[in-house]
């Protein structure tokens, strides 16, 4: 099988985007994975509100606590030269009698620890978050979860497609989160294929153009599913016409179906529960993305 | 340990002149005007470099005012991380001021701390 074969001996990544949110990625990402052609992995990149779990209702096999090194101030030896201020790309520090850290926006980049030129900043591990990972049947599972009230999500969505990755598998799949912003692209900036799963409203074609441009700026090869597809007729012919516009492989329609209600309703996953029409129909995408992953792995070898 | 500071109130402007109304937000704010407690002497500050900041602004402004000396802060808008780091470095702060900058220190200078 195609799909299952990567040059490199790494697998092959397959992301799944869409700008805006509710178009049905997890949706989509699910059924991908339930189904997929070689051994997978299954990988919730949507840190912030990861879902995929209720779904696929994995076996955990290890949950371990995200942390990263926060800086702490020895403020005894701070002669409050703003060094660390000056070189904050986020102005995460203030140096007013004494530094104080807004933790809420510290990327753990280093640079105020590293540069401190009085050594006055040690650093402390924090949790963040967590990473679970584990199994359903033979599809390997894994999950960030980013803490409550945490405002940086990019370093736990990288650590979590790392450990994808790692995972030993042929194929990977990431469930990315809605947007275009860091975290995304986190996800998706190193991906094989990424699949775009837009629908029929305004804002889910405006949004699809605007994860196009991620997908063209990365130089990831992107395909478009249209889910919904017949809530809103007219809007299929502007998802096609701008998938003919940008030269982006136009992959098909998923009907809207109460069924993907009900099925995510019973926190079953649209593929187990779906009439074998709608379940064939997620199916059948699989053929549209092997033909894909198999130009990935061949574009890989040249 | 700051009791003894001399007094300097920064106007958050949106023109750099007294004659200019007062923007509206504190992070972003185009210009702050410097005066001394007795509105004799007016210092610009040039703040539209905030515009290139995608985060951090309000911080980023707090530390000019640390730099500057300030005391106390007029201007429409705080962000939460501005104010805390106005309160940390003992800078007063008053909210939901408009109007012209001239009349807004003239206002201020008259009623004194209160």
């Amino acid at each position: 099988m195609g799909a299952a074969a990567s040059s490199d001996g790494g697998p092959l990544v397959v992301a799944v985007a869409s700008g805006k949110g509710g178009t049905g990625k997890t949706t989509v990402a699910v059924s991908l994975a339930l189904t997929a052609p070689s051994p997978a992995v299954y990988a919730d990149c949507d840190v912030e509100e990861p879902d995929g779990a209720l779904f696929l209702h994995p076996a955990i096999d290890r949950e371990r606590p995200f942390t990263q090194l926060l800086p702490v101030f020895v403020t005894k030896l701070c002669d409050g030269c703003g060094v660390c201020h000056d070189v904050c790309e986020y102005k995460a520090i203030l140096v007013a009698d004494t530094p104080l850290l807004f933790a809420d926006r510290c990327h753990a980049c280093g640079a105020c620890a590293a540069l401190c030129p009085r050594g006055a900043i040690r650093e402390e591990p924090v949790e963040r978050g967590a990473i679970r990972s584990g199994h359903r049947n033979g599809l390997a599972f894994v999950e960030g979860r980013l803490r409550i009230g945490e405002a940086s999500p990019t370093a736990l969505v990288r650590e979590v497609r790392a450990l994808a990755v790692a995972a030993g598998r042929r194929l990977v799949i990431l469930d990315a989160a809605p947007g275009t912003s860091c975290p995304v692209i986190a996800a998706a900036h190193r991906a094989d294929f990424l699949l775009l799963v837009t629908e029929p409203t305004p804002a889910g074609v405006a949004d699809l153009a605007r994860v196009a441009d991620l997908a063209a700026h990365f130089g990831v090869p992107a395909a478009v599913v249209l889910n919904k597809a017949d809530l809103w007729p007219p809007a299929q012919e502007t998802v096609t016409a701008f998938c003919a516009s940008r030269s982006l492989p136009y992959l098909g329609a998923v009907p809207y179906d109460t069924a993907f209600h009900a099925a995510a309703r019973a926190g079953r996953s649209a593929v187990e529960v779906c009439s074998p029409m709608l379940a064939g129909r997620l199916l059948a995408l699989w053929e549209d993305v092997r033909a894909f992953l198999d130009e990935a792995a061949r574009a890989r070898v040249a | 340990m700051r009791g003894d500071r001399e007094v300097r109130i920064a106007i958050s402007a949106s023109e750099a002149s007294l004659d200019g109304a007062v923007d509206p937000r504190f992070g972003r704010a185009r210009f702050f005007l410097v005066a001394d407690g007795r509105g004799e002497r007016v210092d610009v500050v040039d703040n539209r470099g905030s515009d290139e900041l995608p985060h951090g602004a309000g911080t980023a402004a707090v530390a000019a005012m640390i730099r500057r000396g300030v005391t106390t802060v007029l201007t429409g808008q705080v962000g939460p991380r501005a104010e805390e780091g106005l309160r940390a470095a003992g800078i007063q702060v008053r909210t939901g001021v408009s109007g012209v900058c001239r009349d807004v220190l003239v206002a201020y200078l008259g009623t004194g701390e209160g």
